[in-house]
């Protein structure tokens, strides 16, 4: 491993939460609805059918590129990537090819657990496409067939592919952590993995290391091969398909081979990658700019007010949460983690301000991150309310907790008497006495440090 | 790909026949050869012209920016989007295997 230098990028598929489809107005909402329901011309590829962009769709998209810190350009285009197979009804995908959306961004990682170094990884270029229809691998009448649902043709798919600039599967899965919250944060797509909302696909090689290399940096040296991942939808499967690579990788190459270009699947079951579609001809997808939509033309104002829409970003959230609310790095991490949670957590800080309560940001954050109570059931307010409740014991007025020790340790001689001749069970007798007096709602631990303090 | 100014070659025509998903006999291979030839010269010539001071363009309708609001309409039914398949089974589209296993 310490002789090669693994060289890894990354391409994102986010399927989109428009209501409709990308160029037509069939029901984007397919998850789960019967085969073949959310179609029409459109999405069956039918001839003459014209497809028109979803204006929503063009914007979230933009809002990804901002995010990610691209440039947009302001002139872009659709362009048809030409090949044949069945999940695609008009034989090629509307996708952009030259001219995408947003280029040129980069998303800097900096994961808690390792350290305070941070990574910028670039981001190539983010576009707008169709998603495909779903193919079912089926026997009818014992002969294999394939069983094709158009639903899912045609709902906005938008593509993000960074450069090269990981070097480890560590890396990836913090890279891959760091987009799904900041889609999640920009509200364009539910981004489940599970649902197939947000599919991952690594790029791997690896380059042998020497003196000259460490060096130089970047992709003058790239390997001449790599290897493409497909559809891989966790990033722990991710991380674990990296891992599978890169030992592949350097056990042929040790062996005097190089691997083979191609793309391959992972199987989550045996925990390995295997080849895919290697009957498969050289790519040659024939892009051409799609005749039947006229180009787009951002103006200025335009993208600016796309960039307005962006709502604060979670790396923007963390930092407000330690300067505002006093807490750690590491809790506000947790807290701006998932989306719902932070918001969670703020609108608890705002039943307390409005209560009037000694509740502190970090009390509260402590219950979240504990999961002391389930965040789907009790209403921030019902937090607040829980929290005050579990503190209202130890919350007793410090003077009047003291108050009523004293006049039990003048009230006892006795015990405190044996307490101090070395019988210390007698303490027992007056933490009792003062539980009693204070009708419990002094806390059992406090009143017994208060009692030693006073008894020494 | 040949090069532009040469013939384009038997092979070339079947690796684009390939690629279009066609399926071509020898005899039109051979017969395409010499017409796909044919437009890439005259291409060659189209290339002759000086288009110095005319800006690039993909398009031709000089319209841009047309979108549509993200709005559903109705759909066409199951039945209504099997109708014109050759082959269905239970509600999806059915063709020959893609994997062979």
């Amino acid at each position: 491993m310490n002789n090669y230098t693994p060289i890894i990028g990354l391409e994102i598929h986010v399927e989109l939460a428009t209501k409709s489809k990308m160029f037509c107005g069939c029901d984007a909402n397919y998850f789960g609805g019967k085969p073949n329901t959310h179609t029409c011309p459109v999405c069956l590829g039918l001839p003459g059918a014209l497809p028109v962009p979803n204006k929503k769709a063009i914007e979230w998209c933009i809002r990804i590129g901002l995010a990610l810190n691209c440039e947009i350009p302001l002139h872009s285009k659709f362009d048809r990537k030409n090949y044949f197979y069945p999940d695609l009804p008009k034989g090629y995908q509307i996708s952009q090819y030259d001219k995408p959306f947003a280029v040129n961004g980069r998303l800097v990682i900096k994961p808690f657990a390792r350290g305070p170094l941070t990574k910028t990884v670039r981001i190539r270029r983010v576009h707008m496409e169709e998603d495909t229809g779903k193919l079912i691998h089926a026997t009818v009448d014992g002969e294999k067939c394939t069983l094709i649902d158009f639903n899912r043709s045609g709902v906005p798919l938008v593509e993000i592919v960074t450069e090269p600039d990981i070097r480890t599967s560590e890396e990836a899965r913090d890279f891959l952590k760091k987009l799904h919250q900041i889609i999640r944060y920009l509200g364009v797509s539910d981004a489940d993995m599970e649902k197939g909302s947000m599919r991952l696909e690594p790029n791997i090689s690896i380059r042998r290391k020497s003196e000259k290399e460490k060096e130089r940096k970047g992709e003058e040296n790239l390997p001449k091969y790599k290897v493409e991942v497909k559809n891989i939808n966790s990033f722990n499967f991710a991380k674990k398909a990296i891992d599978y690579e890169i030992s592949r990788h350097i056990e042929l190459l040790d062996s005097g081979e190089t691997p083979k270009q191609e793309t391959r699947g992972w199987d989550e079951k045996k925990n390995i990658t295997y080849s895919q579609r290697s009957k498969e001809e050289a790519h040659d997808y024939r892009y051409f700019p799609e005749p039947d939509i006229p180009p787009i033309v951002l103006s200025e104002k335009e993208k600016k007010r796309i960039r307005e829409t962006i709502p604060e970003l979670p790396d923007a959230r963390t930092e407000r949460f330690i300067k505002d609310y006093g807490l750690s790095e590491y809790d506000a991490s947790i807290l701006i983690d998932d989306k719902d949670t932070s918001e969670y957590f703020e609108k608890s800080i705002q039943q307390i301000t409005n209560n009037k309560q000694q509740i502190t940001p970090k009390v509260i954050a402590n219950w979240i991150i504990n999961k002391k109570a389930d965040k789907s059931t009790v209403s921030p307010e019902e937090l607040i309310k829980l929290i005050t409740a579990k503190q209202q014991k130890p919350q007793m007025d410090a003077t009047d907790l003291d108050l009523i020790i004293k006049k039990v340790i003048e009230a006892n001689p006795k015990a405190v008497g044996n307490y101090k001749s070395g019988k210390e069970g007698a303490i027992m007798y007056l933490i009792g006495q003062v539980m009693r007096k204070t009708k419990g709602k002094a806390n059992a631990s406090q009143v017994r440090n208060l009692l030693t303090n006073l008894l020494k | 790909m040949a090069d532009i100014n040469a013939n384009l070659s038997i092979p070339d025509v079947k690796k684009i026949a390939v690629l279009a998903n066609i399926p071509l006999t020898d005899e039109e291979a051979r017969k395409l050869a010499g017409e796909l030839t044919q437009t890439l010269h005259f291409i060659e010539k189209i290339k002759k012209i000086d288009t110095k001071d005319i800006k690039p363009t993909s398009h031709v309708t000089g319209l841009s920016n047309v979108y549509r609001d993200d709005q559903i309409s109705p759909s066409l039914t199951q039945k209504e989007a099997l109708s014109q398949a050759k082959s269905t089974y239970k509600g999806y589209f059915k063709v020959p295997a893609v994997l062979k296993d």
